[in-house]
């Protein structure tokens, strides 16, 4: 499936930039920073939007470990637990972890899909207490619940079995431009028809930043008498986000 | 209950209507053991309602006289007592309620407001038997309860037997059982169904209410919940009516042949 790689939009950005300011010295990696940073932004809206698979990432085998000693914050020593595959996007009630669940080694003819075997349930350390209070709730293989600190994804209700390994799909965000497995020439896995959008804020995003030091150059003198007052409207962060021709 | 044991839904087939209804297909705002939760909970308020579960079930007499109702029973309807087994009952008797009849903690002894022998009692006459067996010399034998009769008294889900039901090995229980107790894995007989669904799918989408909270989505939620309210509380064709009205019609049999015995007047 062809798709738009992160280079193009790289390149087709600076291309613009140049145009418009050619003195300004931008590196490839810079624009590249910002393009996943207002990427990310855009991509998070679109995500929870709409109800599609499109920017599902699926791990099958993601390892359960128990850790051997605690290491603050978040690593609880005797806890079952996974560590995200990736980055993923903060929603509300975790709602960047689409699914977890787990299956143990069978050969089950006739039976669902292994990842539809046993679906883990999210709660929060907070709330497990309430759990134990009702039996039909209280975690336990059949109906084993998770919860997240930062990175880790603790799971409740398999201490007792043991699968060595989870499925998790979940909704990550764009790879940090630190990542070394950037690839500049891999698709660039943003919807086609936001690209405009993205492009836009870019744009505007790039221009605030190349103006903001020529307005506060410091040439030692104590008046801004004769200063040069910037003639460009600068956009609104609520305004960016919104897809309006006069938004000037 | 006079269903096929074929006929039962499970409480996946409950969940696979309420869990889209409810938009939380993947138990994300609920776990799957909270809906079975709330599937027991309807069995258990049907139960409760229409005393449509009649079960039997036997137990060693006690040696103190004592018997627990067993987990899961209310509404105790019949009380035998037999000798034999569950597979070769040999001999049985019928076991009537005495009220007011309390025995001791070891079986030995009661009180109760009339013991047949009820000496110096202005109110309650001396109803009892001498027991010939006790006669020494001439004289006539004790003055006791007659021996055919087996009684006995129940108090806060303690059956308590007369001292004669021990001529008796078993005693069966013929009580109204809930469906599903607390813990069990619910099956819903399939009159109940529509009833069942949308008892689960009310507080189910209470617990969406109260994620939306504040926002837009509230309003969308809280008029399908009053919805189904309504669905399953409506006079006469509500879900939950009808599945009384069910369980009270069924049976048939056992109607049409007590209307045959009540007209035919012996001829």
């Amino acid at each position: 499936m062809a798709a738009t790689l992160l280079r193009t939009v790289v390149d087709d950005l600076i291309k613009d930039f140049k145009q418009i300011i050619d003195d300004k010295q931008l590196q490839k990696t810079q624009v590249a920073h910002w393009v996943i940073m207002l990427g990310n932004r855009l991509l998070s809206q679109h995500i929870g939007k709409r109800d599609s698979g499109a920017y599902l990432s699926i791990y099958p085998d993601v390892p359960i470990t128990v850790a051997a000693a605690n290491d603050a914050p978040n690593v609880v020593k005797g806890r079952k637990h996974i560590v995200l595959p990736t980055c993923i996007f903060d929603y509300n009630m975790d709602g960047g972890v689409e699914y977890i669940s787990y299956y143990m080694d069978s050969d089950c003819v006739g039976c669902p899909p292994k990842f539809v075997n046993q679906t883990f349930t999210r709660t929060t350390p907070s709330d497990v207490q309430r759990l134990y209070f009702s039996k039909y709730e209280e975690p336990d293989p059949k109906n084993p619940y998770w919860y997240r600190a930062g990175q880790y994804i603790y799971l409740l209700g398999i201490e007792c079995v043991n699968p060595k390994a989870v499925e998790i799909g979940i909704y990550s965000t764009l790879k940090p431009i630190t990542d070394p497995t950037i690839d500049l020439d891999a698709p660039f896995n943003f919807p086609e028809e936001l690209l405009i959008q993205l492009k836009r804020q870019v744009l505007d995003l790039g221009r605030f930043v190349l103006v903001i030091p020529e307005e506060r150059t410091n040439d030692g003198v104590d008046s801004d008498q004769g200063k040069a007052i910037p003639a460009n409207k600068l956009t609104s962060v609520n305004e960016l986000s919104q897809d309006v021709t006069e938004n000037k | 209950m006079d269903l096929s044991p074929h006929n039962f839904v499970s409480v996946n087939e409950i969940l696979a209507d309420v869990l889209k209804i409810v938009k939380d297909s993947s138990f994300k705002l609920n776990s799957k053991g909270w809906y079975t939760s709330q599937i027991q909970q309807a069995l258990e308020e049907l139960s409760f309602n229409t005393f449509f579960n009649d079960v039997n079930q036997s137990f060693d007499i006690p040696k103190n006289l004592r018997l627990e109702m067993p987990k899961g029973a209310f509404n105790l309807q019949q009380v035998y007592l037999f000798n034999g087994d569950e597979c070769n009952i040999q001999s049985s008797v019928n076991v009537y309620t005495k009220r007011n009849f309390i025995n001791s903690k070891s079986g030995n002894g009661y009180v109760a407001r009339d013991k047949y022998y009820n000496d110096g009692d202005r109110f309650h006459t001396k109803r009892a038997v001498r027991d010939t067996s006790s006669a020494v010399n001439g004289l006539s034998g004790d003055l006791r309860g007659p021996d055919n009769l087996y009684y006995c008294g129940l108090q806060s889900g303690v059956i308590m037997f007369s001292p004669n039901c021990r001529n008796y090995q078993k005693a069966m229980l013929v009580y109204t059982g809930i469906m599903a107790d607390i813990g069990e894995t619910p099956v819903v007989p399939q009159f109940f169904r529509q009833a069942v669904k949308d008892f689960v799918l009310v507080p189910a989408l209470e617990t969406k209410m109260t994620e939306t909270v504040g926002t837009n989505a509230y309003g969308h939620w809280a008029g399908l919940k009053r919805s189904y309210e309504a669905k399953k509380d409506q006079p006469y064709t509500g879900s939950w009516f009808t599945a009384e009205k069910r369980a009270k019609n069924l049976n048939s049999k056992e109607r049409q042949d007590y209307k045959e015995y009540f007209t035919r007047l012996n001829y």
